[in-house]
């Protein structure tokens, strides 16, 4: 039963690295390292976006929290789609528009100073790693519940695999792992529910009276997870924001040759993802009928095995032979999304640390093109070993925050940051240190003085920060800008940035 | 039709968009073209209302979810009310994405190109 699980993993496995060995021959200079050339087009770059949004935090997570908690789970889920109107209306053109390969480009092409593409690389760092660590400690938790393998092995094999990925076959292996991951999930999905709808006679109103019936109307209400108030509100914000200032995301829209698809690919993705985001509400309320709350909760108290679960309900059930192959199938396609988004974040955080840091900051843009990709590759291997030993660490320890952090801190920090560098002709690179320290500071301080951490007698009452964190973030972009003494060439670059950001002409 | 390019397409900086060769733009002039100021009028008229529509919905919605709970339980049908606004939020996003896109593609886009042009053409 496990081995099963295990044999199809390792087919996904082979399928990737074959997939990582085609791109291998592609991805010999920095542009197709970071970007694949810019060469995807709509319908690609739109699968790979899904991909790497719909992680397994996203589809064992949303339909988990709805399977016991009722609607918080779904306005978890909601939030995750609001969040790229905000990108595309405000932010994936103009990104396109004036950078290269990273934040740190955009950052730095408007200030032009290496202090501000500094912030924007300890900002993408921070938070890629914040959204890194949960990854390899909660997927090799579940890797363990489903596939039988012990925690330690799991991270090691995660984190193998990722360093294979990235270091050999850049964005262009990430992209197509991302694509035939984001296929398989939404195969599986697509499954489920019309198990679901057969087992509810095609009345998808007859889940929810289902639910009503067995829990009580309780359950439908909000509230049941997010017992403050204002926690639906701070984290609405932090979704609906936050996902436009996170790194590995933000590169997506260079990996697209311009303006015009990039917007288009997004629409993809919200179709795509916006599909499945709806979906596991009602997964996850078909598993709290069918498999009952107790045995979810039993199998893991956060709920996360809800959907495996009802898979091998209507499977068969645990006995059968369906059962068995369905739950397989599920493991081996949340260990395949596991490590899809990880390799994604490493490569995200090694661009961070190779172009923005190495090869800007430190040597001032005098590195051949050979040397970058040696370097790009290098820092790939050096974020997945340190991503493992972080991982291996955070063995038993509580990364729930770390969750809240990742979303939280790009609302805090990133995004303020980018919205203010390409809209504000005032914003100067102190007022990027300042913004990304405040914001840094206080969504870390408030998150690890909340609920989280503390339990319910927190200092600070309500679990995402991002209400109290991103106006502190903003004000502080704010102070750092009035208050220090104005330099020659602050703002020199505002017309170009603001003209380029928006009618797409481009230098490069 | 692509971009406008104002550089070789080979050529290759590790910089971002290299601004020496730009320099001999004067981009004041270029944010200052009526042309330029169209686009952004045009698109703060179309962006403006849409993200206020859907911040304002969304917001109420998780102001309702975390203030008026009593409410958004109260039954309607076989659900809810909080659960009809969380349906209805779907096509609703989608619905301001396509109408994005549209506007984008037929509107922005042609003006933006004529914009670029008269500054590649080394106009004011």
């Amino acid at each position: 039963m496990k081995t099963l699980g295990l044999a199809i993993f390792l087919l996904i496995l082979g399928i990737t690295l074959a997939i990582t060995h085609w791109a291998a021959r592609r991805t010999s200079s920095a542009s197709s390292f970071y970007t694949a050339d810019s060469s995807l087009g709509p319908a690609q770059n739109g699968f790979a976006l899904a991909g790497d949004w719909m992680s397994a935090a996203a589809f064992l997570g949303f339909s988990g929290l709805a399977a016991l908690y009722g609607m918080d789970g779904s306005l978890y889920a909601l939030g995750a789609l609001v969040a790229f109107l905000a990108i595309l209306t405000l932010i994936a053109e103009p990104l396109r528009n004036t950078g290269r390969y990273t934040l740190g480009d955009v950052i730095a092409f408007r200030m032009q100073r290496p202090e501000a593409r500094l912030a924007a690389v300890v900002g993408t760092i921070v938070v890629n790693f914040a959204y890194l660590i949960p990854q390899m400690a909660g997927g090799a938790v579940l890797i363990k519940l489903l596939l039988g393998l012990p925690y330690q092995a799991s991270v090691a094999v995660v984190g193998a695999v990722m360093i294979v990925y990235v270091m050999f076959g850049g964005m262009l292996a990430t992209t197509w792992i991302q694509i035939v991951k984001a296929v398989l999930l939404l195969g599986t999905a697509a499954l489920l529910m019309l198990l679901i709808l057969l087992h509810f006679g095609f009345n998808p109103l007859a889940i929810f009276s289902a639910v009503e019936a067995k829990y009580g109307a309780k359950m439908l209400a909000p509230g049941n997870y997010l017992s403050n108030p204002l926690d639906q509100l701070s984290l609405g914000l932090s979704f609906a924001f936050g996902t436009a200032g996170l790194p590995h995301v933000i590169t997506r829209f260079y990996t697209v040759p311009d303006a015009r698809t990039a917007r288009k690919s997004v629409i993809w993705l919200m179709l795509l993802a916006g599909s499945v985001f709806f979906f596991t509400t009602l997964i996850g309320f078909a598993s709290a009928v069918l498999v009952g709350q107790n045995a979810i909760r039993a199998a893991d108290p956060g709920g996360n095995l809800a959907l495996p679960l009802l898979a091998q309900f209507l499977g068969g059930g645990a006995d059968s032979i369906g059962g068995r192959i369905f739950l397989a199938f599920v493991a081996a396609v949340a260990f395949a999304t596991i490590l899809a988004v990880a390799a994604g974040l490493t490569l995200s955080t090694s661009g961070a640390i190779a172009h923005d840091l190495y090869v800007n900051v430190i040597k001032g843009g005098n590195v051949g093109e050979e040397r970058q990709v040696k370097v790009a590759r290098l820092s790939s291997l050096a974020v997945g070993i340190l991503a493992m030993l972080l991982g291996l660490l955070a063995q038993g320890l509580n990364v729930a925050v770390l969750v809240i952090l990742a979303i939280s801190i790009p609302a805090s920090a990133n995004f303020p940051i980018i919205v203010l560098s390409l809209f504000w002709r005032q914003f100067n690179t102190s007022g990027v240190i300042w913004g990304m320290a405040a914001g840094l500071a206080s969504a870390i301080t408030l998150a690890l003085l909340g609920p989280a951490i503390q339990g319910p007698h927190s200092l600070f009452p309500i679990v995402n920060p991002t209400i109290i964190s991103m106006p502190i973030g903003l004000v502080g972009a704010l102070l750092g800008t009035l208050l220090v003494p104005r330099k020659p060439g602050d703002i020199a670059h505002f017309d170009e940035v603001l003209f380029r950001a928006q009618t797409g002409l481009r230098a490069d | 039709m692509s971009a406008v390019h104002l550089v070789p397409p080979d050529y290759k900086s590790t910089n971002p968009p290299n601004t020496m060769e730009a320099n001999s733009i004067d981009w004041s002039a270029a944010i200052a073209q009526p042309a330029f100021k169209e686009l952004l009028r045009l698109k703060w008229r179309v962006i403006a209302p849409m993200t206020s529509m859907y911040l304002v919905f969304f917001s109420v919605l998780m102001l309702l979810a975390g203030y008026a709970r009593p409410l958004m339980a109260a039954a309607l049908g076989p659900l809810n009310v909080g659960y009809v606004l969380i349906i209805i939020a779907y096509p609703m996003c989608w619905a301001v994405a396509f109408i994005y896109v549209f506007a984008a593609d037929a509107w922005f886009d042609p003006k933006a190109r004529a914009a670029a042009r008269n500054v590649a053409r080394g106009g004011k």
